[in-house]
């Protein structure tokens, strides 16, 4: 361009600009496919992996992130639990509660782990390795109202022996031949003023309502919880219903809902690990307004949060 | 026809060609898409039942026409309107059934290509119609260039199919708008007809053109009361004449209209969650949010070519604004949209535009499959590129520079706004629906800002190539998070004899290689990659150091 044309450029503010994006954009973009340096061959990188070993506790997981790096994979120790992504785990069935990132020094922090408590980051020349913890609490190992399509549920009695084996599109399931409330299906319902998320067990008059969860791992406790919904809990002359939680080999566990509002439980405690049948069976002497929720779970209790280890 | 409509028009038809020609040359052998299972033996049934119903017309034998046989060709995929599975259908007989040119996904494959060509020549035409031939040109090479729509763009499936009958509506609307005949009136509600025969976000097409109908040709409001305008052909005959167009086009609907109809609206109004992992978190049946629909066109549309469609979107708002004392400064270089046909297009296509992602983005509406949901946003962006490429263009003319200089100075600009669109077309080559722009740091930074690096469950053709030289012989593999749709995968690289045909499908417990696909969609990735990332690594194909798949050798 002869140098006199230059002054025109400044008559030119969104040709400049547009050379401007441009140029930002390609070196982006060639930032974006720079070959980077594998985590593996890294300073510092055979420390971080001793040091990953020994802060290893059983509900660790080791995420290598950026997922760029997941090649480095291959050099960590089988021994450890480890990922190039972040367990994604609803709460109540977290399984790996202290999530070990390690990665390039000052490497972004994982989208999955922005709400969870981070501890001090640990530097490895030009590796890090950052530690999150979640929030201990007791796991749900099993749960009747997320796992209900896999139940077998049946009504027997004097006048009435059936399987309700009739999926419906919630995941529930119908009782064929058998009047519409005679089901067993996600729901929820009002109980004490309050949405109570639930599986719906309408009692059926001197007959049993089985609920057969199959077998499962056990926890330390099975947790049975009943509940009329509010407005049947006000019916004068409304008939207990009874439940019995049983889990073969290990005994059972009764609770009746009384004609009154609220929640009642029942705890078994279970020996962990062991698989086994779980089942719970309800009956009640008159099914008038009988609008029962039930919620089954198989519980692992945690103990409290381990400490944080040594981050210097 | 004047020699310069001619010209016109073969300059049209000269970017379709190119386009086609780009669009075959571009990549012959891309993944295959999980919807293939559905769409090609719907193209196949369609296809031979307009064979035997063509030939019947001749031959007056009418059995065609009979509800068994029709129910038995369109009860196929019979959830989605005809129109893209009969252009699919066009491309299976010609070139699969008659020729035995290509394999039946492929030959479905070149028409929708052909669809592709003809959304980014009718981008063209509108554009050059309005602001002349150079901004028609970056506007048809910006669309070109967009590496997601151009997977979509060679991809079985009707997302591609009814962006371009909807940018084939909004030419054909805005036309009649401008300048009502009874043919372009008539050739409007076709092409929305067509649309609407295609998908079901068609109907949003004409939520858009009423309001620019109003916009335009605003209702005055006499005496407290107010006065619409006549209602335009072209907008009344979509409401009236396009539901009886679609209803011909579709013998699903010929016997049980109104059940069949009623089921088909169910369909979509309730549709099942599908996964999407979006932000570093799991949605399926709760949905993602509102925004993520825009959030991610800001990511998925190159950042020059963006902005340059943001200027043309600043162009229609100037030309909006009124030309009253206190706006003077904002609109002293800009005409007034009334005496602007080309701020009028950019009107329509913004309109559009937003209705299109607002349908999209409206909460209850599950979101998932990255931009394939509002694919008929990019051709309305690429025309209000068109017009931010013309306001450069008028900036470079109106200053003084030896016209040498001045060519140089476009030839820059150009090179510097639609480069990183190419490499972005050539560095993710055949893996565009992994393609994130400058701003996500391409599929690096989105995949470490947790978003999804692919999806639809593709057959990489290196796949077929990593399990041809691994198991020459054939063997057992597994696919884990989601083997479902890779039986049909396995079965037509073995049709099409690219593995073994003793090559099985096996739970990984019994089987010689295990291909896990890095998608987080599904929960159970990391798990699963934390029990099997001991073995050893035979196969990996990466984008951008970013692995899509890695196999194990499980022996």
């Amino acid at each position: 361009m002869p140098r006199s044309d230059w002054p025109a450029l400044r008559r030119l503010p969104l040709t400049v600009a547009a050379w401007a994006i441009g140029v930002f954009a390609l070196a982006r973009s060639a930032c974006s496919f720079w070959p980077v340096t594998a985590l593996a061959e890294r300073p510092g990188f055979a420390a971080a992996r001793r040091y990953l070993e020994t802060a290893l506790t059983p509900d660790s997981f080791v995420v290598v992130w950026p997922p760029e790096h997941a090649a480095a994979l291959a050099a960590l120790p089988p021994a450890l639990t480890a990922a190039d992504a972040v367990p994604i785990e609803n709460d109540h069935q977290r399984r790996y509660l202290h999530i070990l990132v390690v990665g390039p020094s000052g490497f972004a922090t994982p989208p999955e782990l922005a709400d969870v408590r981070a501890e001090a980051r640990r530097r490895f020349d030009a590796v890090e390795v950052g530690a999150w913890r979640h929030p201990s609490g007791d796991r749900v190992l099993a749960d009747l109202r997320t796992n209900l399509s896999q139940a077998r549920v049946s009504v027997s009695g004097p006048t009435v022996n059936v399987a309700c084996d009739q999926r419906r599109p919630d995941g529930g399931w119908d009782c064929p031949g058998q009047p519409p409330w005679n089901n067993v299906s996600p729901t929820t319902l009002r109980v004490d003023g309050a949405a109570w998320p639930c599986v719906w067990a309408h009692p059926r008059a001197q007959h049993e309502l089985a609920i057969d969860l199959g077998d499962q791992i056990l926890g330390d406790r099975v947790e049975l919880e009943a509940a009329l919904a509010d407005d049947a809990a006000t019916t004068p002359g409304g008939a207990p219903v009874t439940l019995r939680l049983e889990v073969a080999g290990v005994g059972t566990s009764p609770l009746s809902r009384t004609n009154a509002a609220g929640v009642a439980r029942a705890n078994l405690p279970t020996p962990r690990g062991q698989r086994r049948n779980v089942r719970v069976v309800i009956s009640t002497g008159s099914d008038g307004r009988r609008h029962l929720g039930v919620n089954v779970r198989v519980v692992e209790t945690r103990a409290a949060s381990a400490p944080a280890g040594d981050h210097r | 026809m004047s020699a310069w409509r001619r010209r016109k028009g073969f300059t049209v038809a000269l970017v379709f060609c190119a386009a086609a020609l780009f669009g075959l040359a571009s990549e012959p052998d891309l993944p295959v898409t999980d919807d293939a299972r559905f769409y090609v033996p719907a193209a196949r049934a369609y296809g031979l039942w307009a064979t035997e119903a063509l030939t019947g017309l001749f031959t007056l034998d009418l059995q065609p026409f009979a509800r068994p046989r029709l129910d038995a060709a369109f009860s196929q995929n019979h959830e989605h309107p005809p129109v893209a599975k009969y252009v699919m259908a066009a491309g299976w007989l010609l070139l699969h059934h008659l020729t035995g040119l290509l394999d039946d996904t492929a030959a479905c494959r070149v028409f929708v290509v052909f669809l592709w060509a003809w959304m980014i020549a009718l981008v063209f035409a509108l554009v050059d119609e309005v602001r002349g031939t150079a901004a028609a040109a970056f506007a048809a090479l910006g669309l070109a260039l967009l590496p997601r729509v151009l997977f979509d763009g060679h991809a079985e499936t009707l997302d591609l199919p009814v962006a371009a009958f909807m940018t084939f509506a909004l030419a054909t609307t805005w036309r009649h708008l401008e300048r009502p005949t009874l043919k372009n009136g008539g050739v409007a509600i076709l092409a929305f007809a067509l649309a609407l025969g295609t998908k079901h976000n068609a109907p949003f097409f004409l939520a858009a053109a009423v309001l620019y109908w109003l916009l335009v040709d605003r209702p005055r409001l006499d005496r407290l009361r107010v006065r619409l305008p006549p209602v335009p052909l072209a907008l009344s005959g979509m409401v009236v004449a396009a539901p009886l167009v679609v209803w011909i086009m579709w013998p699903w609907l010929w016997f049980d209209t109104l059940p069949r109809l009623s089921a088909y609206l169910q369909y979509h109004l309730h549709h099942y969650g599908i996964f999407f992992y979006y932000g570093g978190k799991l949605y399926g049946d709760d949905v993602a949010p509102w925004y993520a629909p825009l959030h991610l066109t800001l990511l998925t549309v190159p950042l020059p070519f963006l902005l340059v469609a943001a200027l043309g979107l600043l162009l229609v708002g100037q030309a909006m604004l009124p030309r009253r004392e206190r706006w003077k400064r904002l609109t002293a270089d800009a005409v007034s949209w009334r005496d602007d046909a080309g701020a009028r297009l950019g009107l329509f296509a913004l309109l559009q535009l937003v209705v299109q992602l607002g349908a999209v983005s409206w909460p209850t509406v599950p979101k998932y499959g990255g931009v394939k949901l509002f694919l008929p946003v990019f051709p309305f962006l690429a025309i209000l590129a068109g017009l931010g490429c013309a306001r450069l263009e008028r900036e470079l003319a109106g200053a003084t520079l030896t016209a040498r200089v001045r060519m140089g100075l476009r030839a820059v600009t150009w090179t510097l706004l639609l480069l990183p669109s190419a490499v972005g077309v050539l560095g993710y080559r055949g893996l565009w629906l992994s393609y994130y722009n400058e701003v996500a740091l391409g599929v690096r930074g989105a995949a470490g800002s947790g978003h999804e690096r692919q999806y639809y469950d593709l057959a990489y053709p290196a796949l077929a190539a990593d399990l041809a030289r691994l198991l020459p012989d054939g063997g057992k593999v597994a696919v884990l998070p989601n083997p479902k749709e890779y039986g049909p995968h396995l079965a037509r690289w073995q049709d099409q004899g690219r593995v073994s045909a003793r090559l099985r499908l096996a739970a990984p417990e019994a089987a010689d290689f295990l291909v896990l696909t890095h998608e987080q969609r599904w929960r159970e990735y990391p798990l699963l990659m934390a029990r099997y990332r001991g073995h050893k690594t035979a196969a990996r194909l990466s984008v951008a150091g970013v692995p899509l798949y890695t196999v194990f050798d499980l022996r």
